[in-house]
């Protein structure tokens, strides 16, 4: 009796125990599968947009609505910046002709220069500046708590810096940043940017989350 | 006054020195360096410009920049004290850094280029910041690198985005 008492606790213990051990390994298995190595990825709290007030080069309100659906790569910069956003920009443009045939981007993608120097980014500025990179590119900006609320929501950052001569130059954020549909930031480029890497970074994530995510 | 050639070890060594002590010994030592820096004017001499490319300007844009490859085959460092391009454009040497994923430009007042090395302005870093005072760019661009009282200038073509 005494021995028959003790015998089944223990059972149900090695059962328990068991059943737990094999669930964790289950976990992690589905765990693993779900998260495919993406270099670079936000996960598994991507930062989520939940608010965007920004004029397009057409004067068109660029908004929520204009992200969700898309996948967009995004830059932050300014016109007067001789060197690093054109060179994102060529790079950005240059990966958009490549993926041009990969179907995500041909139905979804788009590519947003945000300007954080509204002052001299006007409209027109901005739409002859975007235009020469890519047709089809976005020039955004808007006013400094849209730009301000934008950037502290995607972790970026600019800060206008005086120079001499009534001048003055933006520090910004250099990385290529990419949304999902869902309005997920789900990975961050940082320069240097190389146009094969821009092109498999989007695929990787589209194949991200293709896989549930 | 303006900062020349020094021999390399002298430079590196006032460096340190500015680096490592007090700061009225870091100054006292500065001004060491820039009065021995006044009686050893730089030359351009010895330094040729290997290879240049200057980036197509968007309709309408107030800059870009140019980048080059230069290369010291003389015997001592050389300084390089400041830029000019064919009117109407205006050249200056700039850096850009990336610091925790932000971008900074700034201003360089000097170039030294080592005897014997070859430096490379490149996109994301080192530049000729060129602003373009509203007009078209057309090219080749002619840039003058001046090292103290000497100049060496270069026709820089014009490419979207180099290599092309």
């Amino acid at each position: 009796m005494v021995d028959q008492t003790i015998k089944i606790p223990w059972l149900a213990l090695c059962t328990v125990t068991l059943c737990a051990f094999a669930a964790g390994i289950g976990v992690s298995l589905w765990r693993a599968g779900a998260t495919p190595q993406v270099e670079g990825l936000l996960w598994p709290d991507p930062p989520v947009l939940t608010r965007l007030a920004l004029t397009d080069q057409h004067g068109a309100a660029f908004d929520l609505a204009r992200l969700r659906g898309k996948w967009s790569l995004l830059f932050f910069g300014f016109t007067h910046c001789p060197d690093v956003c054109p060179t994102t920009l060529d790079v950005m443009a240059r990966a958009a002709r490549e993926l041009a045939t990969h179907p995500a981007y041909a139905a979804h993608g788009q590519l947003v220069f945000v300007s954080v120097d509204p002052a001299r980014d006007t409209r027109g500025v901005l739409g002859r500046y975007v235009d020469y990179f890519d047709a089809r590119m976005i020039g955004a900006t808007g006013d400094e708590a849209e730009l301000k609320a934008l950037t502290r929501a995607l972790g970026a950052l600019y800060m206008r810096v005086e120079q001499a001569g009534a001048q003055y130059t933006v520090d910004h954020s250099a990385g290529i940043f990419f949304l999902d549909p869902k309005l997920r930031l789900l990975s961050v480029m940082t320069p240097p940017h190389v146009v094969a890497d821009v092109v498999t970074r989007f695929d990787a994530l589209v194949a991200f989350a293709a896989a549930g995510n | 006054m303006r900062r020349a050639a020094l021999p390399d070890a002298m430079s590196r060594g006032c460096r340190a020195a500015v680096a490592a002590l007090p700061a009225r010994t870091g100054a006292h030592c500065a001004l060491v360096l820039s009065m021995l820096v006044a009686r050893a004017p730089s030359a351009c001499e010895g330094v040729a410009v290997e290879s240049g490319w200057v980036r197509a300007a968007p309709p309408g844009a107030k800059m870009t920049a140019a980048y080059f490859v230069l290369v010291n085959r003389g015997q001592a460092t050389a300084t390089v004290t400041h830029l000019s391009a064919a009117p109407p454009l205006t050249a200056t040497l700039h850096a850009t850094h990336v610091h925790d994923g932000r971008a900074h430009m700034r201003a360089l007042e000097t170039l030294d280029i080592p005897a014997g090395a070859r430096l490379e302005a490149a996109p994301g870093g080192l530049h000729a910041m060129l602003e373009l005072a509203d007009q078209p760019l057309a090219g080749p661009v002619t840039l003058t690198f001046h090292c103290g009282g000497t100049t060496l200038t270069a026709e820089l073509p014009i490419s979207r985005h180099g290599g092309d």
